[in-house]
């Protein structure tokens, strides 16, 4: 087990750089360049600033650079030039663009925002722990609902119960967040009052984002365990326990559940991330100090280094939490193993 | 000063499926307005709500955060309102520019208690007060001044409004290492508590320059030491009449009384909070519970419709103007021809542009630059509405009811109000003259790259006056300037521009700018469509808080007081 965590790490640190590496590509690809504003400003002074004057890559196709008064910018053309590659003397790599990005990487920062004068890892640092708070309560509302409906919708198959709750479930599935917040902060803010309609102050202020947030999956988590438990309950060593004789309830939370959670669990990592880096309405909706908007806010912005910080924490957070999924399968699943 | 920041254009764009739903929660509350500004229940609507009614200071709101907290660095909205409370510069913005007859009344005394203008125009002498203070106790001295000016004239230092000190004379050339000689520079430290500065020309509004944030001081030693995390809450010394007690990203900023400010005596609110709210609805519904005594930010016209009567809603006149701008660099392009252009803004019904599509929130743009600037008077009636005359000079042009006319294209930056009246605009040319126009929008960034390397045929835009002058519309039009974006230039245009810049005598000068004014209109690359009104919520209960045509309110002018009472069931 160590072994394949270690291995799983290791293989992470070059996904990271991969990702790192496709995403400062993409992100020169965008027309325009976070110095650019509508008045006449001093852009060529905050281009020098970010080294957005360099080369991206030591190797490049030409003709990549853009003169602006004065100094020159490397601008995508907006499209793919496929003509013959440019390569830069070695001597010269260490002044490209991503160059300067991975050493500023290797020495533990996430460089500066390009926009703001606060680095990456200030702003996302203080945005996290509101974006974790917001995913893990959203999970627990998510799982506190989704299983128990999921359970009993799936023990009365084809009856009106689970109709019923089937019913729901396809409804909270099908509403989308941005319907769902203003209308609790249209009934529960401004009509009844009892919960602040903007901002994060207290945990109280976290209720109604989370119950947003977490509808959507408590519906999913339903259908998920209803499915699981269709499938379980009809195996042959439930089928066995009942012959034993032991009791319904026996038979459910000891045999059955452990076999029909499995999928939920396979989806709580991936459900997790989706709810880390999805929350973006739902802390706009409700403006929320998250990670979230700076993602969205960030590459609107051409902010380069805030859109690669965020695109690394996301990253590293799948990575981590996928893991963790692959760790809980071979304490729920016996038949898993990662031992070689 | 540009009307739409990037992070506003952000929030429309996230925004957009967002709204509707909004507008809808909105609307849902507000069938019936208040009558009256007593907080009373209305039959099945929710309780009226007073404003700040649940906020333990008072409390506005800013729409995006602040990039930095620089003044010499920074340029928009959100970081100026944090800067005009933190800052103090040698003159300050008044409380009102309202029923103002002088531009020398814009201002009132900060940091210098008076100045001095010599006999030429050029030289201003001013006196600093003695009781000019940094918040940890030092004294304000004019060598703060020199030392932060010349930190943002320094080449290569990324100030986005350096070339608002130009004026001074040689700046220019120090700025863009041309000299290198600070001392050629028209900035003197007589002693500690005199500051002479020389102008390249007379520049009448140059007190209200000093008043502008890039003008500031800072300090300088503190920005030695700790580079550009002087800003930080806990680095930070500043000299206005607020220190900066907490700032939490994406959340708020806490301001608190310099207790070293010369005029502490006279500042009636002791703490201010400061929300980011970067959503407007979000903005509206804080007001509505309660959370806030001042909206701080223009709200879009679909929401603040519903609060026309409330009798916190208030609409200040602006000192901008929306228009759109033409592309005149491509000689294929009919709009080439000055006979389009003028046909084009003769088709567009502006009266029923600000009427029937934004409500009458903002009021009928004939001319360039907006109404109401000390001294300056328009010539003639402006643009007018003359469908007959539009056809006339299209017909002139080559194009009789629009034939052969090629297809334009138009684009905005993507925003329901733009959309609104790029719509009604492409209408009333199809109407009025058998034009087509094909709207493109962009995404805000994108826009910006197209408008900026001139990759448009038509574009709306939005400017805002960064002083109350008729230059700060018109110097922007002039060849060369970065901001001109059209390939227009007209040598007559310059001249005029350059005799007002050298005309000592005030009403002179004035007469030259409305002649260079009636030029753009009539030859130049612009339509102008409405002049911008700033509608807002601000709590009854705040005392102080008066129409000001740029948006400045300093919160030292303000007071609240009376706590309202809690609303009626």
């Amino acid at each position: 087990m160590t072994r394949f965590i270690i291995r799983r790490l290791l293989s992470s640190v070059v996904v990271i750089l991969t990702i790192v590496t496709l995403s400062l590509w993409i992100t020169r690809q965008a027309p325009s360049n976070p110095c650019l504003q509508e008045r006449e400003a001093n852009a060529c002074a905050c281009i020098k600033e970010h080294a957005l004057d360099r080369p991206v890559f030591p190797v490049h196709s030409p003709p990549p650079l853009t003169p602006l008064e004065g100094c020159q910018y490397w601008e995508s053309s907006g499209a793919l030039v496929l003509g013959p590659l440019e390569v830069l003397p070695v001597s010269e790599w260490n002044e490209t663009q991503y160059f300067i990005y991975v050493a500023t990487l290797l020495q533990g920062s996430l460089g500066g925002s390009m926009v703001t004068d606060r680095t990456v890892m200030e702003t996302l640092g203080a945005a996290l722990p509101y974006t974790v708070q917001l995913g893990i309560q959203a999970l627990l509302i998510a799982l506190l609902i989704g299983v128990p409906a999921g359970l009993f919708a799936g023990l009365r198959q084809n009856t009106m119960p689970d109709y019923s709750v089937m019913t729901v479930a396809m409804i909270g599935v099908s509403i989308p967040n941005f319907v769902l917040g203003p209308l609790l902060i249209m009934l529960f803010s401004l009509k009844l009052g009892w919960f602040t309609a903007v901002g994060w102050e207290s945990w109280a202020d976290s209720v109604l984002p989370s119950i947003t947030l977490g509808l959507f999956y408590a519906a999913y988590i339903a259908r998920l365990t209803r499915g699981g438990m269709l499938e379980v309950i009809r195996k042959d060593y439930i089928r066995t326990a009942r012959a034993k004789g032991l009791s319904e309830q026996l038979v459910v939370f000891r045999h059955a559940l452990k076999g029909a959670l499995l999928p939920v669990v396979s989806y709580l990592g991936p459900a997790f991330a989706a709810l880390l880096t999805g929350s973006v309405v739902v802390e706009e909706i409700f403006n929320l100090p998250g990670v979230g908007t700076h993602f969205v806010r960030s590459a609107l912005n051409r902010d380069y280094n805030l859109v690669l910080g965020t695109i690394i924490l996301y990253s590293s957070l799948l990575v981590v939490l996928n893991l963790v999924v692959d760790i809980l399968y071979t304490v729920l699943d016996p038949r898993v193993s990662y031992d070689d | 000063m540009v009307m739409s920041s990037g992070n506003t254009m952000a929030r429309r764009v996230l925004m957009g499926a967002l709204a509707g739903a909004m507008t809808l929660s909105i609307w849902g509350c507000d069938k019936e307005p208040a009558p009256s500004g007593k907080g009373q229940a209305k039959g099945g609507q929710a309780a009226e709500f007073v404003a700040g009614s649940k906020a333990d200071m008072f409390t506005f709101a800013v729409a995006a955060d602040p990039q930095t907290l620089d003044p010499g660095r920074m340029s928009g909205a959100p970081e100026g309102r944090v800067a005009f409370n933190l800052f103090e510069g040698l003159m300050m913005p008044g409380p009102t520019t309202e029923g103002l007859k002088e531009a020398s009344e814009l201002v009132v005394p900060g940091v210098a208690e008076s100045y001095e203008l010599s006999e030429d125009g050029r030289t201003y002498t001013f006196k600093l007060r003695e009781d000019a203070k940094w918040s940890n106790g030092e004294p304000v001295t004019a060598e703060d001044f020199e030392r932060s000016w010349r930190r943002v004239l320094t080449p290569d230092f990324p100030s986005d409004y350096q070339s608002f000190m130009w004026v001074i004379d040689n700046a220019e050339a120090y700025s863009k290492g041309e000299i290198t000689d600070w001392s050629q520079v028209g900035v003197k430290v007589v002693d500690a508590r005199t500051l002479e500065v020389t102008l390249a020309q007379p520049t009448p509004y140059f007190p209200e320059l000093v008043a502008f944030y890039t003008f500031f001081p800072v300090p300088m030693d503190l920005i030695e030491e700790k580079g550009n995390a002087w800003t930080r809450a806990e680095n930070i010394v500043s000299n206005g009449a607020y220190t900066l007690e907490s700032y939490r990203e994406q959340q708020d900023m806490l301001l608190k009384k310099n207790e070293h400010y010369w005029d502490k005596d006279n500042v009636a609110l002791d703490q201010a909070r400061i929300r980011i709210i970067q959503d407007t609805n979000a903005a509206v519904n804080a007001y509505r519970t309660g959370e806030l005594h001042w909206s701080g930010t223009s709200l879009p016209v679909a929401q603040i419709t519903g609060l026309l009567t409330h009798p916190d809603y208030l609409q200040e006149p602006m000192l901008g103007v929306y228009y759109y701008r033409i592309n005149v660099s491509d000689e294929e392009s009919p709009l080439v021809d000055n006979r389009v252009r003028q046909a084009l803004a003769m088709a567009v019904d502006r009266q029923s542009l600000v009427e029937d599509t934004m409500n009458n929130l903002y009021t009928v743009a004939n001319h360039f630059v907006p109404q109401g600037l000390p001294g300056y008077t328009e010539q003639g009636p402006g643009l007018s509405y003359n469908v007959q005359r539009a056809k006339e000079l299209l017909a002139e042009a080559g194009y009789p009811d629009g034939e052969g006319f090629p297809r334009v294209q138009l684009l905005y930056n993507v925003d329901e109000n733009h959309k609104l009246i790029a719509e009604a605009v492409q209408a009333m040319w199809k109407r009025n003259l058998g034009v087509d126009i094909q709207l493109v929008n962009k995404e805000w960034r994108t826009y910006l790259q197209d408008v900026s390397s001139m990759s448009y045929e038509i574009a709306r835009a939005g400017w805002i006056g960064d002083y109350n002058d008729p230059m700060t519309f018109l110097d922007m039009w002039e060849t060369g300037n970065g901001n001109n974006n059209t390939g227009w230039s007209d040598a007559e245009y310059d001249e005029l521009l350059n005799k007002a810049r050298a005309e000592r005598d005030p009403a002179q000068r004035m007469a030259f700018l409305a002649q260079a004014e009636a030029i753009v209109l009539e030859r130049g690359p612009v339509i102008p469509v409405y002049y911008y009104t700033n509608n807002i919520l601000v709590s009854r209960f705040l005392e102080g808080f008066e129409p000001h045509n740029r948006d400045i309110h300093l919160i030292k002018y303000l007071s609240l007081p009376q706590e309202p009472a809690a609303p009626a069931e």
